[in-house]
């Protein structure tokens, strides 16, 4: 498959000065980053707090440029200036508080927004606009006032003012972390859909294990570093690993790793209850 | 309180006036206010009157609701009225100590009243037809050749929706803080003016961090949406002017040109009277 992004040894430093200005620390936000996402990929990104996937969402569009390293999006450098509002157009990026980032007062004037910089032409802007609406199932709120809207709500709004862009990518810090279940499930759901439907590429940010159970793909990272990847049964059976970052493991998960440790044989790497009922179905057969 | 403001505030029904061009409704607002200062006679603020009424009957707006937008400037219109009957010198209609009503003072008094009346409605039949997006894009049009001058208009506009998008939102947090205060024992209902004054800081500075904090990530998210001020923007909604907005700038030529005109009409009275007279 075609590769979407990838960054080589990415590095953001930003210094600290202690009181009075006198002692300067370097802080190293990313340290070493190297990954690399194929077109269509799902990808969830985990981390404690302060372990830099904030810093990388936003190296991903160029909102930040890296201190050491380079990051490329579809083979363009982020560090080339003229090829900033391009790369912005590619991966659209949705930020944690759905309010702070509504610019306009009507719903279908705010995901007008983007398309509006790029400079479509109005025809094409309105189309981009149905259909990002509709791709995220809020064709029936275009003329709502987004005060009026959910949380869940609002941050759909915030995905079709990206989709509307018409990118090829999707940057999600955070998404879900201000919502309520139902709004976190419905922002999840749009994603997938998005995913399956539309072959969007998605880098999600997230610290809900269950949000990662489907993913193609998970980045674990602590202290500016990558320390983990692979696929969710290959990452999650990892228990005290992830524990040691911080980190916890889905439930399910969690629980086939306390019944093998109490001697229970099921698989390590269960990650729905489905799956648990079927080992536990048929350990009962066996014996 | 907050919810009796209809000052602003967007009536969400489909009529000609809503469909007009925002440029055409902002123009003929001020032609309206020039107007209305040029009345004098009672004949004029009668024209003035039914105009506005015919405005409001086309733009579907219930009455009722434009009174009680009306209520919330109460306060302002009384105290004109009083001051104004009290302190205009002039044949003395009634007397009580240093307290005079004058002929020519009843007459400041209701005319004030009736132009501040009008006035406001005729304001807000803008804003009450007029989304807050139509609005600033109008002014946007508007003041766009002062940008040869060096008036950053688009700024400025943008400036302007973002306020209008982000007041609900600032509201609502106070609101937020002020009960967060209040579970912790912060009192805001007693006290004199001074205390009361006091009893708020403790609001506006979270307040004011928040909104810091807001206007920076919204700064983000804009950049990360491509903004880059004007340069090469488009708008999804082009301003056009269409046949109702030729229809509605005539009328509203003919509006202002019969306020302006019912100033004279008297006199002319006057003078037929006085030919008949002579003759």
């Amino acid at each position: 498959m075609e590769e979407m992004l990838r960054s080589e040894d990415l590095e953001f430093a930003y210094t600290v000065e202690e009181e009075e200005g006198a002692t300067v620390q370097t802080v190293y936000a990313l340290r070493g980053v190297s990954v690399s996402v194929r077109r269509g990929e799902f990808i969830v990104v985990l981390g404690h707090n302060g372990s830099g996937k904030s810093t990388f969402a936003r190296h991903v569009n160029a909102l930040l440029q890296p201190s050491g390293g380079s990051m490329w999006i579809e083979g363009m450098n982020t560090a080339q200036e003229d090829k900033i509002w391009l790369i912005r157009q590619k991966a659209g990026m949705i930020f944690q508080n759905p309010d702070n980032q509504m610019v306009a007062s009507i719903v279908e004037e705010d995901v007008a927004f983007g398309p509006e910089n790029l400079g479509m032409q109005p025809e094409r802007i309105r189309l981009n606009v149905q259909q990002a609406l509709e791709a995220v199932g809020m064709s029936k709120y275009r003329k709502s006032v987004p005060t009026r809207l959910s949380g869940g709500q609002k941050q759909r709004i915030a995905i079709a003012g990206v989709l509307a862009m018409q990118p090829e990518c999707i940057v999600l810090d955070e998404p879900t972390a201000m919502l309520d279940p139902k709004g976190r499930r419905e922002v999840m759901d749009t994603l997938w859909k998005l995913n399956r439907e539309q072959h969007m590429t998605v880098i999600h940010i997230t610290h809900y294990m269950e949000e990662a159970v489907n993913a193609d793909r998970i980045i674990v990272m602590d202290h500016g570093q990558v320390v983990l990847e692979g696929t969710p049964r290959e990452v999650f059976p990892q228990v005290e690993v992830l524990r040691s970052y911080g980190l916890d493991v889905p439930p399910m998960t969690e629980l086939a790793y306390r019944l093998r440790q109490s001697g229970v044989d099921v698989p390590a790497d269960i990650l729905t209850t489905q799956e648990m009922v079927s080992a536990l179905c048929r350990l009962k057969s066996k014996t | 309180m907050l919810r009796d403001i209809t000052i602003g505030q967007y009536y969400d029904v489909n009529s000609p006036v809503h469909r007009l061009d925002p440029r055409t409704k902002i123009v003929g607002t001020v032609l309206y206010i020039i107007g209305l200062f040029c009345v004098k006679n009672i004949l004029g603020f009668l024209v003035a009157g039914l105009g506005l009424l015919a405005i409001v009957r086309v733009a579907k707006i219930p009455l009722a609701f434009i009174l009680r937008g009306l209520k919330t400037v109460m306060v302002l219109l009384l105290f004109t009225v009083i001051l104004n009957i009290f302190l205009v010198k002039g044949d003395p209609l009634w007397q009580w100590g240093f307290l005079t009503i004058s002929r020519q003072g009843v007459y400041t008094a209701v005319f004030m009243a009736l132009r501040l009346v009008l006035l406001i409605i005729g304001c807000s039949m803008m804003t009450l037809t007029t989304t807050p997006i139509e609005l600033t894009d109008g002014i946007e049009r508007l003041l766009r050749p002062l940008k040869r001058i060096n008036v950053p208009v688009h700024d400025i506009a943008m400036i302007m929706s973002i306020a209008l998008r982000f007041i609900p939102i600032l509201l609502e947090e106070t609101d937020k803080i002020m009960k967060a205060q209040t579970a912790r024992g912060a009192d805001f209902e007693s006290g004199g003016l001074v205390a009361k004054a006091k009893s708020l800081i403790p609001v506006l500075v979270p307040l004011f961090i928040s909104a810091f904090r807001r206007a920076d990530e919204l700064a983000t998210a804009m950049e990360a949406r491509c903004y880059r001020g004007d340069e090469g923007r488009t708008r999804m909604k082009e301003l056009k002017y269409t046949a109702a907005d030729h229809v509605a700038r005539g009328l509203m030529v003919l509006f202002v040109a019969a306020l302006i005109a019912a100033r004279y009409l008297p006199s002319v009275t006057a003078i037929g009277a006085f030919l008949l007279s002579w003759w």
